[in-house]
């Protein structure tokens, strides 16, 4: 029989997850992917923030309008001779008065590899719920929400305009490649298209969902050896009960669905 | 990263793949040359390459011939060459060590790899070398970038010119094919007595310069940026 029962209310609930959430801080990871058809290696970061909290009877935590603010720093390298021929410079004959006729060889102009450097940052809003996860570490029990699933992060405008950022990117990369200037355009709508917004959700979806998907919220922290009074005097010690085991549960208690903390004691 | 700002390289004192260096020979005779790296011109050493003139068979007039000498850098191990697949040092090869012409005939060199270091062709008689331009030579140049690129002589003679580079900014397959189509067209600048003649010529990126020196001092093709704020070049026009 549960003899010990704590609730907060969905007020309450959402200035502990403003709490929590702040002190999540930034989270960072690096790796490699692809790019369409490039690989990639990357470094991406992302902060949460915000979030409604909306508590759903029997067991739903959900979290409207979560924040996550993200950037990324990719770098790649673009062989041009992919996306545009090499040049041929033909024979060229000159006749030079009294000399004659003089020739160069024909020349091949052979596009290098560059390495694109591409730096962009946005933000994205999500919905996601929370399951409650009960543990005990330590000899302390911990209640935690923990996103379920994996979120469909949606990137919009932003997959636009980091392909905007792309095009940016190839241009200043390669404005130093000799002769480029005729087929700059071309080259820059070549590497856009090869990528696509499939390719950025292909590469931003697995490496940003981590920063939502699996995230813990703690709760709150029940030590299993709970002191229920104080010590009141050197004949008086505190009283203390074995906390056995816990439940949580979102219940609908009119007006207010709340979330339900209960304990199973003993002395 | 390799993002260094956009450079044209003209220098005939530093031959590229996009380069020609060539040499017109008048009389009959061995002409003993080498190949180094730029900026080694003159630094004494051996001359292993020849060029063999013999005189003109017969008294039939006929055109100047050419023969073209394809110059690649080998990679060595040290005292043995050459091995590509060790590292410096190494040397620059020509196709043919020794050319035989006929007298009035030029010679032109040129590396047909990209990834060729920067070299001179260093003759044992004064008159032949890249970096010291004298008599019925040349020095042909592609122009790779857009601008007004202004030549001076490094070794201070005065020369000075200058060639515009016109981007042609092809807006679709048609402009470029037509671009591509001038690629094969030259423009001559004669050069005498350190006078560039004309001393403007206008090209399209990737049309290749002609710069013929007739007679001269000892010039060099010099982008004016890399020689030090032009103080090597003296009365300047």
């Amino acid at each position: 029989m549960s003899e010990i029962i704590a609730a907060i209310d969905e007020a309450a609930a959402q200035q502990l997850f403003d709490t929590e959430v702040a002190g999540l801080g930034p989270q960072s990871t690096s790796g490699s992917s692809s790019l369409g058809p490039f690989s990639v290696s990357y470094a991406v970061s992302g902060t949460l923030s915000n979030g409604t909290v909306d508590l759903i009877a029997p067991a739903t935590i959900e979290i409207a309008d979560l924040r996550l603010d993200w950037h990324v720093d990719l770098t790649f390298q673009l062989d041009i001779g992919d996306f545009i021929p090499d040049i041929h410079i033909p024979q060229v004959c000159i006749h030079i008065p009294c000399v004659g006729t003089v020739c160069t060889p024909s020349i091949d102009i052979v596009w290098p590899t560059v390495t694109v450097p591409v730096s962009f940052g946005d933000y994205l809003l999500t919905t996601v719920d929370l399951g409650v996860a009960l543990s005990l570490v330590a000899g302390v029990w911990k209640v935690e929400g923990i996103v379920q699933g994996v979120p469909s992060l949606q990137f919009g405008a932003s997959t636009a305009a980091l392909l905007a950022a792309i095009g940016l990117a190839v241009s200043a990369a390669v404005a130093w490649v000799p002769l480029i200037g005729p087929f700059l355009a071309v080259l820059v709508g070549a590497v856009v298209a090869a990528i696509g917004v499939a390719g950025l959700t292909g590469l931003l979806g697995p490496i940003i969902t981590p920063f939502v998907s699996g995230t813990r919220f703690p709760i709150t922290e029940i030590p299993a050896l709970f002191e229920v009074l104080p010590a009141s005097g050197p004949f008086d010690p505190a009283v203390f009960v074995t906390v056995d085991s816990l439940g949580a549960e979102v219940q609908n208690n009119p007006p207010e669905d709340e979330l339900v903390v209960l304990a199973d004691i003993h002395p | 990263m390799r993002s260094t700002a956009m450079t044209e390289n003209l220098d005939s004192r530093a031959l590229r793949n996009t380069d020609c260096y060539g040499q017109r020979f008048m009389k009959p005779g061995t002409y003993a040359y080498a190949l180094a790296p730029a900026g080694a011109a003159g630094a004494g050493g051996e001359f292993p390459y020849v060029v063999e003139v013999v005189e003109r068979a017969g008294k039939r007039e006929r055109d100047m011939q050419q023969t073209i000498v394809r110059v690649r850098f080998v990679k060595e191990r040290h005292g043995e060459c050459c091995d590509e697949r060790y590292a410096d040092p190494g040397r620059f090869v020509p196709d043919q060590e020794r050319v035989t012409v006929e007298a009035g005939d030029m010679v032109l060199w040129n590396s047909p790899d990209a990834a060729t270091r920067p070299f001179v062709v260093d003759g044992q008689k004064e008159f032949l070398g890249s970096s010291a331009l004298t008599n019925e030579c040349g020095y042909t140049h592609v122009f790779r970038t857009p601008g007004e690129h202004e030549y001076v002589d490094a070794n201070g003679s005065g020369l000075r010119g200058i060639v515009r580079v016109a981007d042609p900014a092809p807006r679709n397959a048609e402009e470029l094919r037509a671009w591509q189509a001038r690629l094969g067209e030259g423009a001559l600048v004669m050069i005498n007595d350190a006078r560039p003649e004309p001393a403007e010529v206008e090209v399209v990126l990737g049309q290749t310069v002609f710069f013929a020196v007739v007679n001269g001092p000892g010039v060099t093709i010099t982008d004016a940026a890399l020689v030090a704020g032009g103080a090597t070049v003296t009365g300047a026009a």
